[in-house]
């Protein structure tokens, strides 16, 4: 008679509290019309089933906006990949970012055409990686003032030594001279090497391959001035000059009162020391034109990696890096989110298992009490 | 009595909430009955445990507990609620009237001897519960303690006790 765990000696007991009757009739009548009744509302889907494919479509949502992302980044066609490499109209200046090292590239491998800027500066650099070189060349055509500042890393204080000496090689060989050597090596383990060299702007483009070739590229800087119209400013100048003391000197030979003859030689000396001063800027300007200026800092320093060839890596290969890049900054946002929002959810959840708790309590109290 | 399967296949077999009320519905009557010791408190309950249970029937899961179990977890709930509520009508009684008014005592119906009632009357309506599950709906350990919220232990202890108490009440009675 008695269930399991219920002591027999109750039995007469259970037997008696199982006399307690069912439910009337009226009731049954009720529950049986609540029974024909449909549910009220259709059904839902689980919140299990709704969480997952919330995450999923997020999951998925993150990933096409980093696909598009990667593609709209990765830059364009190889059209616009030479369009980057031109050389801006007037007073602009191309500065290559270290992920734009492929536009760079394309820049060296088409020479920029017959309009120029002031001012045209590439730079390369990559945080301790190595940059392939970038041999913009000036242009024959035009009078262009070239310099190129480059940072190399070379294996060891033997190797810094023989790489200095080489360099100063290479000058030579190209047809150039030194101007600076700069050469020390604060401990037997690293050094530092600052060179600057004048090469002739016709071996420029030797220069870069050679210069490049004594080690591992940390950052390279070429910039190209245009030297042209302020050459052909200082030559109309000269000319002017020359045109006004020939003047002048007729003039003298000519009768001219005492005070004309003072003024007029006046004016000839004036003329005669500004053409000597137009005349050396002018050789200046032409010599700058010539020889383009070299900087090369060669370190012992282990702070770059093997290289990396972003050269070689084509649109997918970028667009694929990029949309990498962000997704990673999207999982660090999410982990930092976690990582600021664990405290509030763990007091959120201490919070809920008390006030459950303290429920559960109440009810004990208020059955007991009954 | 006819019982649609919701889910076929995988799942468990679903019964539908008219078949699920009319096997279940005396279970959930006795069990109410006894924790109020007022039939018509009972009825009251009953109905409303089942229009909860209507308006919550698609979220019953067969898997995680039977029929009867989740349907008196809906009926504990709505006899909470009327304790609570029949608590705050006491108090709220107990201070605008300077002596309270004698509540009728409950009446439970059925052939139940005089120092049953009586030895009911003396119990609280947890121990009244756990007779109720254990007893008359003869639900297993594991299930009454779920459904309390305390464990198998501590569950058997308060049955034992309760009919411990229940039997000295009757006994009493019945000596006097």
């Amino acid at each position: 008679m008695s269930t399991p765990e219920i002591d027999e000696r109750f039995d007469d007991l259970v037997r008696e509290l199982r006399t307690i009757p069912g439910a009337p009739d009226e009731l049954r009548a009720r529950v049986r019309a609540l029974g024909e009744r449909q549910p009220e509302h259709p059904r839902r889907p689980r919140v299990g089933r709704l969480v997952l494919v919330v995450a999923c479509l997020a999951l998925l949502g993150v990933a096409g906006i980093a696909a598009v992302y990667g593609l709209v980044t990765s830059g364009g066609s190889s059209t616009q990949e030479k369009a980057a490499g031109t050389v801006a109209g007037s007073g602009g200046a191309i500065r290559g970012e270290p992920n734009r090292v492929p536009r760079v590239h394309a820049a060296a491998k088409r020479p920029p055409k017959a309009t120029f800027a002031p001012t045209t500066t590439v730079t390369l650099s990559a945080e301790g990686a190595a940059v392939n070189p970038a041999t913009l060349p000036p242009t024959q055509a035009r009078l262009q003032q070239y310099g190129a500042t480059m940072l190399l890393r070379v294996k060891g204080v033997n190797g810094l030594s023989r790489t200095t000496a080489r360099a100063m090689r290479i000058t030579r060989s190209l047809g150039g001279f030194v101007a600076s050597v700069d050469y020390g090596t604060p401990n037997r383990k690293s050094g530092e090497s600052y060179l600057t060299v004048r090469i002739p702007n016709a071996r420029v483009q030797q220069a870069v391959v050679r210069f490049s070739s004594l080690g591992v590229i940390l950052s390279q800087q070429i910039s190209i001035r245009d030297l042209q119209d302020e050459a052909n400013h200082e030559a109309v100048q000269i000319i002017r000059l020359q045109r006004e003391i020939d003047r002048l000197v007729a003039k003298l030979r000519g009768s001219l009162s005492p005070e004309e003859r003072v003024q007029t030689q006046s004016q000839l000396d004036a003329a005669r020391a500004a053409l000597r001063a137009r005349t050396e800027q002018h050789a200046g300007t032409l010599r700058r034109g010539r020889l383009a200026t070299f900087r090369l800092e060669l370190t012992t320093r282990k702070g770059a990696v093997v290289p990396v060839h972003h050269g070689k890596q084509g649109r997918i290969g970028r667009a694929a890096s990029h949309a990498f890049g962000l997704l990673a900054k999207i999982v660090a946002g999410g982990i930092y989110t976690l990582i600021v929002l664990t405290p509030v959810l763990v007091i959120a959840l201490l919070l809920l298992v008390a006030s459950r708790l303290l429920r559960r309590r109440g009810a004990e109290r208020l059955l007991a009490r009954a | 009595m006819t019982f649609r399967s919701a889910r076929i296949g995988t799942r468990e077999a679903r019964p539908s909430f008219a078949a699920a009320a009319e096997v279940h519905l005396d279970a959930v009557y006795r069990y109410l009955l006894l924790m109020t010791r007022n039939d018509a408190t009972a009825q009251d309950l009953t109905s409303e445990t089942f229009e909860k249970a209507l308006r919550a029937w698609r979220r019953f899961d067969p898997r995680r507990a039977s029929a009867r179990t989740w349907l008196c977890q809906i009926a504990r709930n709505t006899a909470l609620d009327h304790f609570r509520g029949e608590e705050r009508r006491r108090r709220r009684e107990e201070h605008y009237a300077a002596e309270p008014g004698e509540a009728a005592e409950p009446q439970l119906p059925g052939p139940l001897s005089a120092a049953l009632r009586a030895g009911l009357a003396a119990l609280s309506a947890a121990e009244r519960e756990v007779i109720a599950l254990r007893v008359l709906l003869e639900l297993d350990g594991d299930a009454t303690a779920r459904l309390l919220g305390i464990s198998r232990t501590a569950c058997s202890t308060r049955l034992s006790r309760a009919l411990q108490k229940l039997e000295e009440k009757v006994g009493d009675d019945v000596h006097a």
